[in-house]
């Protein structure tokens, strides 16, 4: 498992362009005012597409066999897969996150109180994104670089709309609206629903992926 | 290490592999074939990185598909098609050796790639076929593997740089109990080499024989239509026939040679025999 982790943080620094953008673009963000939310939600989609990229980085050149030739399960391989993307998802979400908070108290002067209803606020977005990732990792397994690309396309869709209707849904006051609707659920139980689904999803991703890796030939 | 396979099955469309063999603690063994013949299909077997329809396949003993990841440590190995990914360079993979090896050799290996004058900071999928094949043979012999099973490792390599690969290979199996599995296109390399050589053709091995044996006692006679009636057919193996020349093959050239003087014996290699077993027919 260690092995595989350097190696993938090998080909994560190996993306250095990309990396630099993103991270340009995390300090040009709140500078240009965008809404935190999609500065959190951008830069984990960009990070965990990122780790996801490495599947299509191990097959190039028919590497995956040459990898499973070497002292490693396919297990191994798959739970590897899905501990950087958790671990990504962390950073990606706190480095936003701090940024931001940062730039509120620095440039806006916002209180302890609304910084504190934002980050809560933000909490909601790691699930979701989590969800996607969930969805992406396993077709990447499955159908490689190439056909993957599409399904990419389509889950960076959902996850778009998934943004969009989020956004909306989270917003302090219409969460509170929408608890009130839901028959007396607050938004920290909201988050656990969300968080809880976040966990079911990656119980079922995982068991997914280690049974198409499973299943591979190589 | 002792390697065995026992009629093992796979199968692809028309093409059947079915395969039994062994290699023998402190033994190389070749395995000879043309492309298509299911060298990489037995190679990927062993591995586990194809399923097999039928047999099995044991190294020292035990199923290689409950080999664990120490157990795996101990086997090294050379894809004919497949390397780390292109990505990575030498720099990236030392450290991920060494997580991956308890027992990798980083000196060694570093000093070997210095000697062969590998590039440490460029992309792999960069390198020229003969720097790819050299890293991949190094990376094999770095961790003190029992058992290597290398396929086509000599490929696309000059006569210099196989003869480097060739040296390494030597050096590796000086330490006992150590025995490698090795596929080439090039005879010359597995004659000077293998200890005992397969021959695969179709899915099927067509000949197991050790390379003194081949070397010494296989022949291959070319007689008239004349001569062909007259001589002795009982130790000739296969035989063609080339315009009006019968070719044949045989396992006791030096019968042949007392008996019958004026008859053309060529000295057999691995090609000629190899040859004639796949296009000659049976007596």
């Amino acid at each position: 498992m260690k092995g595989l982790l350097i190696k993938d943080w090998k080909l994560l620094t190996r993306q250095k362009t990309t990396l630099l953008i993103m991270l340009l673009l995390l300090f040009l963000f709140p500078v240009l005012e965008m809404d935190v939310g999609f500065v959190v939600s951008y830069t984990m989609i960009i990070i965990l597409f990122q780790t996801v990229s490495t599947v299509s980085y191990d097959d190039f050149d028919n590497g995956m066999a040459f990898l499973f030739a070497l002292p490693i399960g396919r297990k191994t391989y798959v739970r590897e897969k899905y501990v950087l993307g958790l671990m990504a998802a962390v950073f990606g979400w706190i480095l936003s996150v701090v940024i931001n908070v940062v730039f509120m108290l620095v440039m806006s002067n916002e209180d302890a109180g609304t910084i504190g209803r934002v980050v809560l606020s933000l909490v909601l977005i790691f699930p979701v994104m989590l969800l996607m990732w969930e969805i992406l990792l396993p077709m990447q397994l499955k159908f490689g670089a190439e056909k993957a690309r599409v399904v990419m396309f389509i889950v960076v869709g959902v996850g778009a709309a998934a943004m969009v209707i989020g956004e909306k849904v989270i917003t302090a006051q219409q969460a509170e609206k929408l608890s009130y609707m839901m028959a007396g659920v607050t938004p920290s139980q909201a988050a656990i629903a969300l968080f809880a689904l976040a966990l079911a999803g990656l119980l079922i991703s995982y068991t997914s992926s280690v049974r198409i890796m499973e299943k591979k030939e190589y | 290490m002792e390697l065995q396979i026992k009629e093992i099955k796979k199968q692809y469309g028309k093409f059947q592999l079915d395969v039994t063999m062994e290699v023998q603690p402190g033994q190389i063994t070749g395995l000879v074939g043309k492309n298509g013949a299911g060298k990489s299909t037995t190679f990927k077997s062993i591995l586990g990185l194809i399923r097999v329809e039928g047999g099995e396949i044991l190294l020292d003993g035990k199923p290689v598909t409950t080999l664990s990841n120490e157990e795996k440590e101990k086997i090294g190995v050379v894809l004919s098609n497949s390397n780390f990914s292109g990505w990575l360079t030498i720099s990236d993979i030392v450290p991920v050796l060494r997580s991956m090896y308890a027992q990798f050799e980083e000196d060694f290996f570093l000093t070997q790639c210095d000697k062969m004058e590998l590039p440490m900071k460029k992309p792999i999928k960069e390198f020229s076929t003969g720097m790819a094949a050299k890293l991949k043979v190094l990376v094999a012999i770095s961790h003190k593997a029992q058992f290597l099973i290398l396929d086509e490792p000599t490929s696309g390599l000059d006569v210099m740089a196989r003869n480097e690969i060739l040296d390494l290979l030597r050096d590796y199996m000086t330490e006992d109990n150590r025995s490698i599995l090795i596929s080439s296109h090039i005879s010359s390399d597995l004659e000077t080499l293998c200890d005992d050589l397969y021959m695969i053709d179709d899915g099927k091995i067509v000949m197991h024989e050790e390379t003194d044996v081949l070397l010494a006692d296989y022949g291959v006679l070319k007689l008239s239509e004349a001569q062909y009636e007259k001589i002795d057919k009982e130790y000739l193996l296969k035989i063609r026939k080339d315009n009006n020349t019968f070719v044949c093959l045989t396992k006791e050239k030096a019968f042949y040679a007392e008996n019958y003087p004026e008859a053309v014996i060529e000295k057999g290699n691995i090609d000629d025999v190899f040859a004639m077993m796949i296009q000659g027919e049976e007596r």
